[in-house]
């Protein structure tokens, strides 16, 4: 017989188990199709006219640039060519700026790092500030034992049960 | 008029700096005891009224220039750069907002409005609300500064005046352009108020949390104006911008939205320092940091520091803004680090399963959220200063880094409220968590099975787990609202929507919060529905047609029109869903006459399903037929529904509790018992007690 408690730590186990999984493949999966491939990465670079939008997202009337630079990645999407040689085609012509998001080099690897590092810091404090909290608290007197306690307690319980 | 305007600036600010100094020495005589020629208490007051008469100075100041616009005077600069004799009426008063002069002259107007509020309700605290006076007058300074000597708005042009403006910027010529800003400015300018209190309250080592109580509304009421304002940007750039999205991570948009995460720590954590008397530290930091942010977020966006899409971004004011930052942040240092004694936690944490690590952690992904969107907004800034070159922090980057923190967030959002303060047990996690779980994993599931594959793409992933927790979420609030609806019918005999009104009555405050947190769901629903997004663009000649989702599109005609302030190209299109024509969309491509700029009027079918998002995006030079672009943007309804939501919770909780108003009634009847004052303070005279109706017990 499993008791009940056992089962609880290995149904939340599988659970995590699960979630991991999940978060693995959708992080590892990837659009393969051109045309897919074509509309992601038109939104990883900066249209080059200066209107601040996203090479996808450039709506001007008339942009001079960014018709140039969509046939530019088509071309280069037909080619067979890697995100990463297409992006430093773009970068090579029209500056870093035109990528949309820091890619992983060197320095810039700081840019994807510090969020998720803080966050983890953070957690990482606030657990060891509830740890140092708890081990100097005086333990609260438990609360006699007055007469109808428990009876409320099981009023107030079976009321609020859905 | 403009040397009328230009004379209330000047008063304003000589009334301010003796608001502050007056007051400065009034509390100073009060806390050391030395008495000068003046009693402390009569000082206080003349710096106070004088406070008032400034807000006063700067309303005619603020009166000055939209007279001045509507009365079409191009020998002051800022009407010739941000009017034109045709512009319509009610563009021309948001001509007040539209430039840097007139913006910050908006700013300092609703600073001294805030303060004209509290200088007029001081007999809630007097003492307290004399340090804050003091603090508002030394804000109001910096603005009148400002616009005295750095931006003027009231500066003539050169020589001969011309007979016309060069207009309004097209972009801003769209009705919520009258509402967006000033609701964004009562929520950064609003910050002001609760941070004023907060100061003052640990200069002058105030007891208890009776601030708080005072702040609470003031903080609440900020917070939801800045939240009305920034959905409001993101309703107009969705519907003006014309790119088919509604935030697009740039800086001015990312300078909103980090005081508000840290405005909305603070609205959660205040609740511990209430109950508990916990996380004062942290309490008094979070409300420096939110106005501080303000400051930061003004400051990075018009001085052009980072490149934005706004245009504020190029002026020389930065500077002036800079320096502003290190005097307040080292004003708020100094008197932490003399007072830090006085904010010592009167209880410590029980259990890391409770209400209050809840809190902790809530506080924290808020604040984890604000130093992303910081740290994205000043990584070009520090890249360009360490590599030497500039890079860009877009869209993609934030996308990736900030929408699983904000999923976190969401299911915080739902874990939070099942715990009990102190310390949970096993048992009531389980019993509480039970319906949640079962809703996350069976909402899930049925989304896979309806075809949603999270596998594909991250945003198909994203947006699984979004719906899944929004639907553990929902179960969570109403199962709280039916427990606690359930109590009241047994008791009272009323049907289960009457027991919930009455159970919202008797606790604004927890289940309007609840209310804003059923808001957050349906805006993130609204969000998650963007992974499902289709676009297609096509020429369009008469007749012909295009179908997107379960749309056809008929182009009936098109053609171009004018009027005095812009020439406009449109096209007439019907929408069929099946045979049955549902409506007609006209989009448009205007162009204006003054500023030679053009602007995009997009047509929107929007239902709660999806909006039908239409984008007439130019003619073909060689064909010369119209390029329609269309997006179906699922959900996207929910997301203003949402708002509207978070906004009537945040309204209900405003509201004083049912048996508050009645305590509150009986004391102002006189049979009702006052709360004392706070003791060991030195405190101003004629200081009355009061009764603290409308705080709530949760």
């Amino acid at each position: 017989m499993i008791s009940p408690r056992l089962f609880d730590s290995r149904v939340l186990i599988r659970v995590s188990q699960l979630a991991l999984l999940c978060i693995l493949i959708a992080v590892t999966a990837g659009a393969t199709d051109s045309s897919a491939r074509f509309e992601r990465d038109s939104h990883e670079l900066m249209c080059g006219c200066g209107c601040n939008e996203l090479l996808g997202e450039c709506n001007h009337v008339g942009c001079p640039v960014s018709p140039g630079m969509l046939a530019q990645l088509g071309a280069g999407i037909a080619r067979g060519d890697s995100d990463n040689a297409i992006f430093h085609q773009f970068q090579e012509q029209y500056g870093p700026v035109v990528i949309a998001a820091p890619r992983f080099t060197r320095f810039n690897h700081l840019a994807w790092i510090m969020p998720p590092l803080v966050l983890f810091l953070g957690i990482g404090c606030v657990l060891l500030v509830v740890r140092n909290w708890k081990l100097r608290t005086v333990p609260m007197p438990v609360t006699p034992n007055t007469p109808g306690f428990a009876a409320t307690r099981d009023r107030i319980r079976r009321e609020t049960e859905i | 008029m403009p040397a009328f305007g230009s004379f209330s600036l000047l008063l304003a600010l000589v009334l301010s700096g003796y608001t502050l100094v007056a007051g400065g020495v009034a509390l100073r005589q009060l806390a050391t005891g030395y008495r000068g020629r003046i009693a402390p208490d009569r000082l206080a007051e003349t710096a106070r009224r004088a406070g008032i008469g400034s807000f006063f100075a700067v309303t005619c100041a603020a009166i000055a220039l939209v007279y001045t616009a509507f009365a079409n005077d191009f020998s002051v600069s800022y009407i010739l750069h941000h009017s034109n004799r045709a512009l319509p009426g009610p563009y021309k008063f948001a001509a007040l907002w539209s430039g840097q002069e007139g913006s910050l002259l908006l700013w300092a107007w609703l600073l001294t409005a805030y303060g004209f509020v509290l200088r007029l309700r001081h007999k809630v605290d007097v003492t307290l609300t004399a340090y804050a006076s003091t603090i508002l007058a030394g804000i109001q300074i910096f603005f009148l500064l400002l616009l005295n000597f750095a931006a003027p708005p009231f500066a003539l042009v050169q020589g001969q005046a011309p007979t016309d403006g060069f207009g309004l910027n097209p972009l801003l010529q769209y009705p919520e352009m009258v509402i967006h800003p000033p609701m964004l400015y009562l929520g950064y300018v609003g910050f002001s108020v609760p941070f004023a209190f907060a100061l003052g309250a640990l200069m002058m080592r105030y007891p208890g949390e009776k601030w708080i109580h005072i702040t609470r509304r003031w903080t609440m009421v900020t917070w939801l104006f800045l939240t009305c304002g920034i959905f409001l940007g993101a309703h107009w750039a969705y519907s003006v911008l014309g790119w088919g999205g509604y935030w697009g991570w740039d800086p001015v948009e990312n300078a909103s939205l980090m005081p508000w995460l840290t405005g909305t720590a603070f609205l959660h954590s205040v609740m511990m320092q209430e109950k508990r008397g916990m996380m004062k530290n942290w309490n008094v930091w979070l409300i420096f940091s939110t106005f501080l942010l303000c400051i930061l977020g003004t400051d990075l966006t018009r001085s052009g520091l980072v490149s934005s899409v706004h245009a504020f971004a190029q002026s020389s004011i930065g500077s002036w803004f800079t320096a502003f930052l290190v005097i307040v942040l080292s004003v708020c240092l100094f008197t932490f680090l003399r007072q830090r004694d006085h904010l010592k936690s009167e209880h410590k944490l029980e259990s890391l399963v409770s209400r209050e690590s809840s809190f902790l952690f809530n506080n924290l992904v808020l604040l984890a959220a604000c130093f992303t969107i910081l740290w994205g907004t000043l990584f070009p800034i520090i890249s360009e200063y360490v590599q030497g070159n500039k890079v860009t922090v877009g869209a993609p980057f934030f996308n990736r880094v900030a929408l699983p923190i904000g999923l976190f967030l969401l299911f915080l959002t739902g874990i939070g409220p099942l715990l009990a303060w102190r310390s949970s047990s096993f048992k009531s996690i389980r019993r509480n968590f039970i319906l949640p779980t079962a809703a996350i994993v069976t909402t899930a599931i049925a989304l896979m099975a309806a075809g949603l594959r999270p596998w594909n793409d991250q945003a198909t992933f994203y947006s699984l787990v979004a719906f899944s927790l929004g639907a553990g979420v929902v179960t969570a609030i109403s199962s709280e609202f039916l427990r606690g609806a359930q109590v009241i019918r047994k008791h009272t005999g009323k049907n289960i929507f009457a027991s919930m009104v009455q159970l919202t009555r008797r606790n604004t405050r927890r289940y309007g919060g609840y209310l804003v947190h059923f808001g957050v769901v349906i805006i993130f629903i609204g969000i998650a529905g963007g992974a499902f997004n289709q676009s297609h663009e096509q020429e369009m000649n008469n007749g012909q047609s295009m179908t997107i989702g379960p749309y056809r599109i008929v182009c009936q005609s098109f053609t171009q029109d004018s009027n005095l302030n812009y020439d406009t190209e449109f096209a007439l299109l019907d929408v069929y869903r099946g045979d049955k024509k549902i409506t007609q969309l006209a989009p448009e491509k205007r162009f204006y006459t003054a500023s030679q700029q053009p602007s995009t009027m997009v047509a929107n079918h929007s239902t709660l399903a999806w909006d039908l998002y239409v984008i007439y995006a130019g003619k073909n030079p060689d064909s010369g037929l119209p390029i329609i672009k269309v997006f179906l943007n699922p959900l996207m309804a929910w997301i203003w529904i949402g708002v509207v939501i978070v906004a009537a919770g945040t309204l209900v909780a405003l509201v004083p509790n049912l048996s508050a108003a009645l305590a509150g009634g009986r004391t102002r009847s006189g049979l009702g018992e006052g709360v004392k004052p706070p003791v060991a303070v030195p405190r101003l005279v004629d200081e009355p007690e009061v009764a603290t109706a409308g705080r709530s017990r949760d």
